[in-house]
């Protein structure tokens, strides 16, 4: 059977309209298979990235388009809409013009209610040095199909004829036979009239089917997805006409183009052009992911954003930068120390250097600096602040070296794409940085990122009730009773929780109630709405409006259509600029104790008169603030921790008062035991125990004492992990990274046979390292803890904002203990 | 007026060429339509599984010539599941 290419296929992120993710959608194509798949969601590329992703795994070529309504003369008028399809291999021209004219449609400078593009603009992004970069399809709701359903075919071919002359060699009339009543649109008369128009004013005519389904049963979703969307139950709505645009296979398809020109005045042989016809647009629009996206390639600012001159290195500037970070960082550090330091940074720069990752760290130092300028409280968070570089570069204020964090948790040769760096910033200023970045960076160069929000049972039941049209009150009901769950899950837990009896009695007498769940169910993690992430943003060079599309954000800024899981793939530079209310607390309280005590702050608070973290004026910098001090500990010992960072919770002061931590490290192991990963190992109580000197400290094997001394041989920290499975199995720490982050349930008793078979031939000395009975014990904590657990990097960085806070005894106002002494 | 059973024969394509439903005859002598019509599967008390089945019915509309030699069109549902027939009014 010769291959068929759908070249219009609507995936889920189409909003209340697909069903379907583009993953579901690849794998469908190429079980007909289809040698290339195409996505064209509505007004976006939300989906685009998976789409790709998909169709690599897959082995087949992506088609990336988008169906775009178009501005109409009359205000009032019908506006029609048209899909877009960019073409490959015209290094990337394609790709960027569909990116520009989804970002056009939906400027708020043009835009009226929904996004939509003047006709008369599309040649300005579909077209490059005069040859077409894209290709329009005309299909039944553009202005030429409807004047040939209304029957004016004088008005159609003048209207063909316009779209000729506007975009030459680059649109087609997209032809589709939905099986609708005779002279609708989307009938076999509509088909066969399309297609004649396109012969009579020689236009090229593919064959769609308008594809919004995988299969016919989608349809039931899909007119629940119709109702809400115009919030109007189903029996007072005029529902789809039939459940016939589905991702039909290549037979059907076939059929469909002869039945098309049988019902034509065209000779037989039609069909097989038109089939031709459909393979060669499908093929011009093979997308290359390394030709026209730089797929996985690493897109930054330009070195004279970062105020890098033309002929500067980054390279250099990063190692300068670095070694004043050393004279700042370490200036009472030992020879032996600055001995290790310098190896470090050595190792750290080669891997950096070897991924070509300058600039990216230059970009989030600037980031960092320029947002600590205008005031802010920053503090790097996650695996970066297991970094030298990003140490002495001032993002993080964790030193790695005196906790002995392993670089190879954040980045390694063996992890390509660009590390993610996160930084807290005070919540009441995160959208001044925001707004900062963008205007430093440029607004070419900057923008939010979208995310999209999913069914879960609640709103599911909520529509889907709407849509049948059922009372408020037991909707209102039934969404109550079920809103911690997933759209899925409902039907599966009504019998098994005692909460839910009632409903599981009532659901049992009432055949709407069934339906109700039965349609839940359908609706279950189908995004619903977008909305912009909750810390994202994006960087990069000044073309990055030609890798993404753009609309604005709620609070006005841009977001890209992106996803945060499509930033590696795009290679654009992602940084979470997350928003922590305890950093604008502490924000809050410093300024007040400047503002009140001024030069006297350190007397006020009990301060030595010489603490170098107290400037005269009165400006306390807490990162300055030793690690040391008795009454902080005193004051996280007693338990009233509530207003602490992280460990206010019933449950963290349960933990403390019973690990009486007394250094900073137990801070950093309180926090990240309070994990699943340890949790679930039932590595809490060992550790505690042996804090405590009630358990004798032991390690799962002796060669782990060097580096699980500071947890007293529990197993508490990713870092703990990667070393585990790399001395066990004799890898590289990267390496062992790699396997980290792919454990699973799923992937775990694969990981085990390579685990158990590597660790037992692991020889020295003609002996083996571990025997039988000690991979039993160190598999069985490794499979426990898997990957819920946190970095220490990550505990520690937020076992330093724990550190800087505490309570005013009896006040109720959180203020920055500062060594328990600075209280208001 | 219900639909009313009906036998038909087929073309090699598909289409039908013969009808006898209600004890009359009718050959088909012109194009026939074919198309997919919605059924309204959430009215009522479906309360089982829905499948792609209750979504959509064939529906055939046959320009024909009865035993007189009158032209008529025959109206036509197709149950594909059980490959049943039925003779629809004309206004269905």
């Amino acid at each position: 059977m010769l291959p068929f290419t759908h070249l219009h296929t609507a995936s889920y992120y189409t909003p209340h309209y697909g069903t379907r993710s583009p993953e579901e959608l690849v794998d469908a194509a190429a079980a007909h298979g289809a040698v290339a798949a195409a996505i064209t969601d509505h007004s976006g590329l939300y989906g685009a990235i998976r789409h790709i992703r998909a169709c690599i795994q897959a082995g087949i070529h992506p088609i990336v388009g988008a169906e775009l309504q178009l501005t109409a003369a009359d205000p009032l008028g019908e506006r029609g809409s048209v899909t877009v399809l960019a073409h490959g291999n015209v290094a990337g021209a394609g790709w960027a013009g569909l990116c520009r004219v989804i970002s056009a449609a939906h400027s708020p400078r043009t835009r009226r209610g929904s996004p939509a593009v003047d006709a008369d603009r599309l040649p300005g992004f579909l077209r490059a040095d005069g040859v077409p970069t894209s290709t329009v399809l005309l299909g039944a709701d553009s202005d030429v199909g409807r004047a040939v359903v209304s029957g004016d075919l004088a008005l159609a071919t003048q209207q063909l004829e316009g779209w000729r002359r506007r975009l030459p060699g680059g649109v087609v009339v997209e032809v589709v036979w939905h099986l609708t009543r005779p002279g609708s649109a989307r009938s076999l008369q509509h088909a066969a009239r399309m297609l004649e128009l396109a012969d009579q004013v020689q236009v090229p005519a593919v064959l769609t089917n308008e594809t919004r389904y995988g299969v016919a049963d989608d349809a039931i979703a899909g007119d629940v997805l119709d109702s809400a969307d115009q919030l109007v139950p189903l029996e007072s709505m005029t529902a789809q006409p039939n459940a016939q645009p589905w991702l039909k296979p290549p037979g059907k398809m076939r059929a469909i183009a002869r039945a098309i020109v049988d019902a034509s005045s065209l000779p037989s042989r039609a069909a097989e052009e038109l089939l031709r016809s459909t393979e060669e647009l499908a093929e011009r629009c093979w997308l290359d992911p390394e030709g026209d996206l730089r797929w996985r390639m690493p897109k930054v600012p330009e070195k004279e954003v970062l105020g890098l001159a033309a002929d500067d290195d980054p390279g250099q500037v990063l190692w300068g930068k670095c070694i004043a970070g050393i004279s700042q960082q370490f200036y009472t550090a030992s020879s032996s120390t600055l001995t290790r330091v310098h190896d470090r940074l050595r190792d750290e720069m080669a891997t950096i250097q070897h991924l070509g990752f300058e600039t990216y760290f230059l970009t989030v130092s600037s980031v960092v600096d320029r947002i600590r300028q205008m005031g802010v409280r920053a503090q790097a968070r996650g695996s970066g602040a297991s970094s030298l570089v990003v140490y002495l570069l001032g993002i993080s204020v964790v030193d790695p070296l005196e906790l002995d964090l392993v670089m190879e948790r954040f980045l390694s040769t063996r992890r390509s794409s660009l590390p993610d760096i996160d930084v807290d910033v005070e919540s009441a200023r995160q959208h001044d940085c925001y707004r900062m970045i963008v205007r430093e960076f440029g607004a070419d160069r900057a923008t939010l990122l979208a995310m999209q929000t999913r069914y879960r049972a609640r709103r599911a039941i909520r529509d889907a009730g709407l849509a049948l049209g059922l009372d408020k009150e037991l909707i209102d009901w039934v969404a109550k009773s079920t809103w911690r769950l997933d759209a899925d899950q409902v039907m599966g837990v009504l019998a098994e929780r005692p909460e839910m009896r009632e409903l599981a009695r009532a659901t049992r007498a009432d055949a709407r109630l069934r339906l109700l769940f039965d349609l839940t169910e359908r609706l279950a993690d189908l995004p619903r709405n977008l909305s912009t992430h909750p810390c994202g943003v994006l960087l990069g060079p000044a073309d990055l409006m030609s890798v993404t599309p753009v609309q604005p954000s709620g609070m006005g800024l841009l977001m890209s259509q992106f996803d945060k899981d499509d930033i590696d793939d795009v290679g654009l530079l992602k940084l979470d600029v997350l928003s922590v209310r305890m950093q604008s607390t502490i924000a809050h309280a410093l300024s007040e104790i400047r503002r009140v005590h001024g030069p006297g702050a350190a007397a006020a608070g009990g301060l030595p008169p010489d603490a170098g973290y107290v400037r005269p004026d009165g400006t306390i910098h807490l990162e300055q603030v030793p690690h040391d001090d008795p009454a902080t500990y005193a004051g996280i010992q007693s338990t009233h921790t509530l207003g602490m960072f992280q460990i206010e919770s019933p449950g963290q002061r349960e933990l403390v008062g019973k690990l009486q931590p007394r250094a900073f490290e137990d801070l950093t192991a309180d926090i990240a035991l309070f994990r699943p990963g340890p949790v679930k190992g039932n590595m809490v109580a060992p550790f505690v125990g042996r804090r405590l000197g009630d358990e004798s400290v032991t390690y799962l094997h002796e060669r782990f004492r060097p580096f699980m001394r500071d947890s007293l041989g529990v197993m508490i920290y990713h870092e703990h992990l990667l070393r585990i499975i790399a001395d066990c199995m004799g890898i590289s720490l990267g390496e062992a990274d790699e396997i980290r982050r792919s454990m699973s349930p799923e992937t775990l008793p694969a990981l085990e046979t390579r685990f158990r078979a590597a660790a037992r031939s692991r020889i020295e000395g003609g002996r083996r390292l571990f025997t039988d009975a000690q991979i039993e014990t160190i598999w069985r904590d490794v499979a426990a803890f898997g990957s819920y657990g946190f970095c220490k990097a990550h505990a520690a960085s937020f076992a330093e904002t724990s550190y800087s806070t505490g309570q005013v005894p009896g006040g109720g106002v959180v203020v920055p203990s500062c060594s328990g002494r600075v209280r208001r | 007026m219900e639909s009313l059973e009906a036998l038909v024969r087929l073309s090699p394509a598909g289409h039908p060429i013969a009808i006898r439903a209600a004890g009359r005859d009718f050959i088909a002598a012109g194009r026939p339509d074919v198309w997919m019509d919605r059924r309204r599967w959430w009215a009522g008390t479906a309360a089982s599984r829905l499948g792609a089945a209750a979504l959509e019915r064939e529906r055939w509309s046959v320009p024909s010539v009865d035993e007189q030699g009158n032209t008529v069109v025959i109206e036509l549902e197709h149950d594909r599941s059980a490959n049943r027939w039925s003779l629809l009014p004309p206004d269905a």
